[in-house]
């Protein structure tokens, strides 16, 4: 029960610090997922959700579009998940589960987002020249209320996903060895696609190499 | 003239929040007048005057979130050396476009995505997860905080030719070397992934590592229909995995 | 054809229209039309602050616009043109050199007189009439705020709110 207000709690945390305050990347999937599985006393696995949602997150960038998936609390939700229902220790099955619960819960985490900035309209805009308390109170009014939308959010979610991750995850047949690779392959290949947004492997062909170079080394010493 | 200490880092915690408040009338224009608030106080004693000056800055507005400082303390100025309004509100007007543009290629495109890979790589290398996330954290913010600070600072002395200044600064020209830095990272993160596999989980055979390498080189040409190709990718995985155990 | 995006955007030059349409056309060079800011130097050099350096930016009043153009759509550069709002674009669309392009209405804000459109626009009724008159001149209008959105219709902006 505590761990269900904590998830609560760390979710209006996470919903607030993606847009309204402080931006400080707590929202970020990887530190969200980390220390939602840290409540539930299993940061390693909430860590490895967050990795997960982690590199699906990395094209997308909030340059104006409608809406953005909101990754964050989509995490929140995937990891508490997770940490309620799956299995002692890291469970490839159950780890794609949990990554494709969130990557659909962070589509309906947009749609709350575009609620809230409609519902700030509606209380702001009749402010053609608001006096300056009011604006004060009114701006406090709306990020109170874009905490309590990432809290209720995220406590949904969890739950949610916990309900659905528990009835589907017993009939997972495929063997962890070759989810694992599988997982590992759709994350490699997701970390790639981010290559793009750093003016192209052409332009950059220089540390684009060096950096392959470098991780398959890193790679080859830690593997045994 | 300087602005007090205390106006200084009121500002500049409201700054955080600039975005709280985030609506499609005015975009962030409500957060702007909230987080300029404690400047105009001190400028405008008088009630009367206070809500008028707020009112003018209530207007629609929109930056990047860790440049707004910069857009304050430039209005600040403007306000302080008893600039009309007129002016004011044409170069907030100019401002706006060019701190989203700045934002957006040197944080949401530069320095985000190459502190993320960065945490994600030391995970993947074997660092305990509370480094990885914490380094994160420290590291990022070092960035954030900084900027955030330089701006006000900027903006505060340079006033309306803030633009000037900002032209031979360091951070026009940090984005070649961000773009060069997180290139050598995504790359390493990739091969790294590739090679080693998620944090925690057993290792991809050289087959499945070669597939991965074909994936992605693939999905780099895919751009943005990439992270619907993956998504498919899980929904397939799902439906594979809950097939074999309900057939078996 | 060398325009490759004729577009009104309050904003003129920002986020949307560097990163977002910039990185899929790739412009050679940002054409502003507008008459007070081609004479004011302080704010095109706010504007121009975030043009990277391989990109030139410049803003031009409407009647060097008019001369300029037939130049700049037969010109193997890139351009795209920004106005910020759309009676400047009807003003340039006069001279006719605007028949059978597509004019790009990318953000319009909230402001006294006029009602929402859509997320990103807001008209009043005689800027619907101006858009009604600069389609009836044979100019395609639609809106759209970055490449991968929908492209709205001029007959969803135009219809009475």
């Amino acid at each position: 029960m505590t761990g269900w207000l904590g998830v609560a709690l760390w979710g209006g945390i996470v919903g607030s610090d993606s847009t309204s305050f402080p931006q400080v990347m707590v929202s970020r999937p990887l530190v969200a997922g980390a220390v939602t599985g840290l409540i539930f006393g299993r940061p390693l696995e909430g860590a490895v959700v967050g990795f997960l949602v982690e590199v699906f997150s990395l094209t997308t960038l909030p340059i104006g579009a409608a809406r953005y998936p909101e990754s964050g609390t989509a995490t929140v939700a995937a990891a508490a998940a997770y940490s309620a229902v799956a299995p002692a220790g890291l469970d490839p099955g159950y780890l794609v589960l949990a990554l494709a619960f969130a990557l659909a819960w962070e589509r309906l985490g947009s749609v709350t987002v575009v609620l809230q900035r409609r519902a700030n309209g509606r209380m702001l805009i009749r402010a053609t020249a608001m006096a300056a308390g009011k604006l004060e109170r009114r701006h406090l009014a709306a990020m109170t209320l874009d905490f309590l939308r990432g809290a209720a959010l995220c406590l949904l979610g969890g739950l949610s996903g916990a309900l659905l991750i528990g009835l589907v995850g017993p009939l997972w047949g495929l063997d962890s060895g070759p989810t694992a690779a599988l997982l590992a392959v759709l994350a490699a290949a997701m970390v790639g696609t981010s290559l793009p947004l750093f003016s192209g492997p052409v332009k950059n062909w220089l540390p684009v190499l060096a950096g392959a170079a470098a991780g398959i080394l890193v790679a080859m010493a830690l593997l045994p | 003239m300087t602005m007090d200490r205390s106006v200084w880092w009121a500002v500049l915690a409201r700054s955080l929040a600039v975005q709280g408040s985030w609506n499609y009338e005015t975009l962030t224009g409500t957060g702007f007048g909230f987080a300029i608030l404690p400047a105009l106080r001190r400028l405008y004693p008088d009630p009367a005057a206070l809500d008028a000056a707020v009112g003018r800055h209530e207007t629609p507005f929109n930056s990047h979130p860790y440049l707004a400082p910069l857009a304050l303390g430039a209005v600040i100025r403007l306000e302080l050396d008893g600039e009309p309004p007129e002016v004011i509100n044409r170069f907030k007007a100019a401002l706006r476009g060019s701190l989203g543009t700045l934002g957006d290629q040197l944080v949401w495109a530069g320095w985000r995505p190459l502190c993320v890979l960065a945490a994600l790589a030391l995970m993947v290398a074997g660092a305990p997860w509370y480094v990885a996330v914490l380094a994160f954290l420290v590291v990022y913010n070092i960035g954030h905080l900084a900027l955030m600070m330089w701006g006000l600072s900027v903006g505060f002395s340079e006033g309306r030719y803030v633009a000037e200044r900002l032209r031979g600064s360091v951070v026009r020209h940090t984005h070649g070397r961000l773009m060069k830095a997180a290139a050598f990272v995504a790359s390493l993160t990739f091969a790294l992934v590739a090679v080693a596999g998620v944090p925690g989980l057993a290792a991809p055979t050289s087959t499945m590592a070669t597939v991965a390498l074909v994936g992605a080189v693939a999905g780099a040409g895919w751009g943005e229909r990439a992270r619907r190709v993956g998504f498919a990718a899980v929904a397939v995985l799902v439906l594979i995995g809950v097939l074999a155990g309900t057939m078996v | 054809m060398s325009v490759i995006l004729y577009r009104v955007d309050e904003r003129l030059i920002h986020g949307q229209v560097m990163v977002g349409w910039g990185a899929r056309l790739r412009p050679d060079r940002i054409v502003v039309v507008d008459d007070e800011l081609a004479s004011s130097q302080w704010e095109q050099e706010l504007y121009s602050m975030g043009v990277p350096d391989e990109m030139e930016a410049e803003f031009v009043p409407v009647d060097e616009a008019i001369e300029r153009l037939p130049d700049w759509q037969s010109n193997p550069e890139r351009v795209m043109l920004l106005t910020r709002d759309i009676a400047t674009m009807r003003r340039t669309a006069r001279s006719g050199l605007l028949h059978g392009q597509r004019v790009n209405i990318g953000g319009i804000h909230h402001a006294p007189g006029r009602t929402r459109v859509l997320r990103y626009v807001f008209l009043s009724e005689a800027e619907r009439e101006e858009l009604r008159e600069l389609s009836s001149e044979g100019v395609r209008i639609t809106a759209r705020d970055l490449p991968g959105a929908r492209e709205v219709p001029l007959e969803e902006l135009v219809r009475a709110s």
